[in-house]
């Protein structure tokens, strides 16, 4: 019965698709000015945005708790909301990575189709571990709480990124060979890497999902 | 079909402690006015909400272990809560046909056409009547073993709740195994539809019988201050001073029309018992 929660979800995202067409005629618009996969980044954000929508549809006036009587376990509806914006996110991936070489087709641009596939990869991982992280915050917080706390995880991986390395110094600790080690190791390695931790990243998503909403009340 | 014993839930300001039960082929009204516990209650049978005591048991379950089949069997309408307001009839049917084996399309489409509800249109266009409508056409299945309904016709003109009266009686009337469970504060919509009535009062249960009983043996006795301290008062559940004396209400009308022939006595509507046995006293001794 997960398909049920599936369709109600397309139909859900079906009703904003006149956005979706400005969005991507402003991406093919922009990417002429831009360099690189901006189009496919652009709108690989957009199908993130679109698919955690969907959840803010569900929460609006009150709409959970039917869907919760409808024949899907909670469990069910964690796992589709992870799995919907998963197919949602490559979606929307896909149609980028067309409209990108069409672009550059049209534009003459000599295309890298190997670095443009490796920086597409990159940013869908991104897209995906952001999802990762916003599914559950979302259930558990709701909409208007959720958006503080994904400003507050924004900062914290800011400040650990920017006064990270300075600590390590305070402690006495040289990061460069870190930094060193890590460029070192051949970029399939760490592209695997990174393709391995998103999908750790979403399988733990649906478990913490499953469990926000097995602790709900409605 | 549901039990409830001394089911408990409790929050800061409020304390649910109801004991229930559902039989097979019954109608069920949950009556109270608001926030005396009705949809706690039908909250806790359709698992919502976790109890903090006591049993609960829906189609032979606990609601906390239903799997998606044990929900397909339960017709539920919550009084706040639907589909989107985004969506329309078009895209509910497609959602039902992929939730449910035997949700009738045509049969869907005829109803929604009969009720003038338009299917193309959002729902957030669709006037109260027009929503409540849809809500409960969607829970009308033919696998549905129990309703559950929470204010089903709140809020609506005589008209509409009529039409949602006539459609639950029409769906009730097809299978005789089939039970309903509904709360409501019109006690005007429950007398013509259930069997029997639970009366509900900050968060207990106060009064529960027979709807034939509560019509036929119930009655109100209005006294003067002299004939309340003749009459025998054994009989009487409540008592409420009035300008005049004393309004009384009984469960053994024919014994007070039998041994009182001069009392006035009078039948009472739901209502009127509601009145009394919430604003009422217990007689004294």
């Amino acid at each position: 019965m997960m398909r049920g929660l599936m369709v109600k979800d397309y139909k859900l995202m079906m009703q904003k698709k006149k956005y979706f067409v400005i969005f991507a005629v402003m991406a093919v618009f922009l990417s002429f000015s831009m360099k690189g996969s901006f189009i496919i980044s652009y709108l690989t954000m957009i199908g993130l945005i679109m698919a955690i929508s969907t959840i803010s549809s569900d929460e609006f006036d009150n709409g959970l708790p039917f869907l919760m009587t409808l024949p899907v376990s909670r469990k069910d509806y964690a796992v589709e909301k992870v799995l919907f914006s998963c197919l949602s996110i490559l979606a929307f991936w896909l149609v980028g990575g067309i409209l990108q070489v069409i672009v550059s087709a049209v534009m003459g641009n000599g295309l890298d189709f190997a670095a443009l596939a490796a920086e597409s990869i990159v940013f869908l991982m991104v897209f995906l571990f952001i999802l990762a992280l916003m599914v559950p915050i979302e259930l558990h917080f709701g909409m208007e709480k959720s958006r503080i706390a994904m400003v507050a995880i924004g900062g914290i991986c800011f400040a650990i990124g920017v006064f990270g390395p300075k600590l390590m110094v305070r402690l006495g600790i040289d990061p460069r060979p870190l930094a060193a080690a890590i460029e070192s190791i051949p970029p399939y390695v760490l592209m695997a890497g990174g393709i391995a931790v998103t999908i750790f990243a979403l399988f733990l998503s649906m478990v913490v999902t499953t469990r926000v909403m097995e602790r709900k009340e409605f | 079909m549901v039990t409830l014993n001394e089911l408990k839930k409790e929050y800061k300001d409020f304390t649910l402690n109801v004991s229930l039960q559902l039989q097979p082929g019954v109608v069920c009204g949950l009556i109270g006015k608001n926030g005396a516990g009705k949809s706690t209650t039908i909250k806790s049978i359709l698992g919502l909400i976790r109890p903090d005591g006591g049993k609960i048991e829906v189609l032979g379950k606990e609601p906390k272990n239903f799997t998606g089949k044990d929900k397909a069997q339960i017709g539920a309408c919550l009084a706040d809560s639907g589909f989107s307001r985004s969506l329309c009839i078009k895209d509910i049917i497609s959602i039902m046909k992929s939730m449910y084996d035997d949700f009738d399309e045509s049969d869907f489409r005829d109803k929604c056409k009969a009720q003038d509800l338009p299917l193309d249109k959002p729902l957030e266009s669709f006037s109260t009547g027009m929503k409540a409508k849809l809500r409960v056409l969607t829970v009308l299945r033919p696998k549905v073993k129990l309703l559950v309904l929470d204010e089903p016709t709140a809020g609506l003109d005589v008209m509409a709740r009529n039409d949602i009266l006539d459609m639950l009686r029409a769906f009730m009337a097809e299978d005789e195994e089939r039970s309903m469970l509904v709360s409501s504060h019109i006690s005007s919509d429950l007398e013509g539809l259930c069997d029997e009535i639970y009366m509900i009062h900050d968060g207990s249960i106060v009064l529960h019988e027979d709807t034939d009983a509560l019509l036929g043996k119930y009655a109100v006795l209005k006294l003067s201050k002299e004939d309340y301290g003749k009459i025998d008062r054994s009989y009487i559940l409540r008592v409420k001073e009035q300008s005049y004396g004393y309004e009384c209400l009984t469960d053994e009308k024919q014994f007070y029309m039998e041994n009182y022939p001069s009392l006035t006595i009078e039948n009472s509507s739901i209502d009127e018992i509601i009145m009394l046995m919430l604003g009422g006293k217990e007689p004294a001794a």
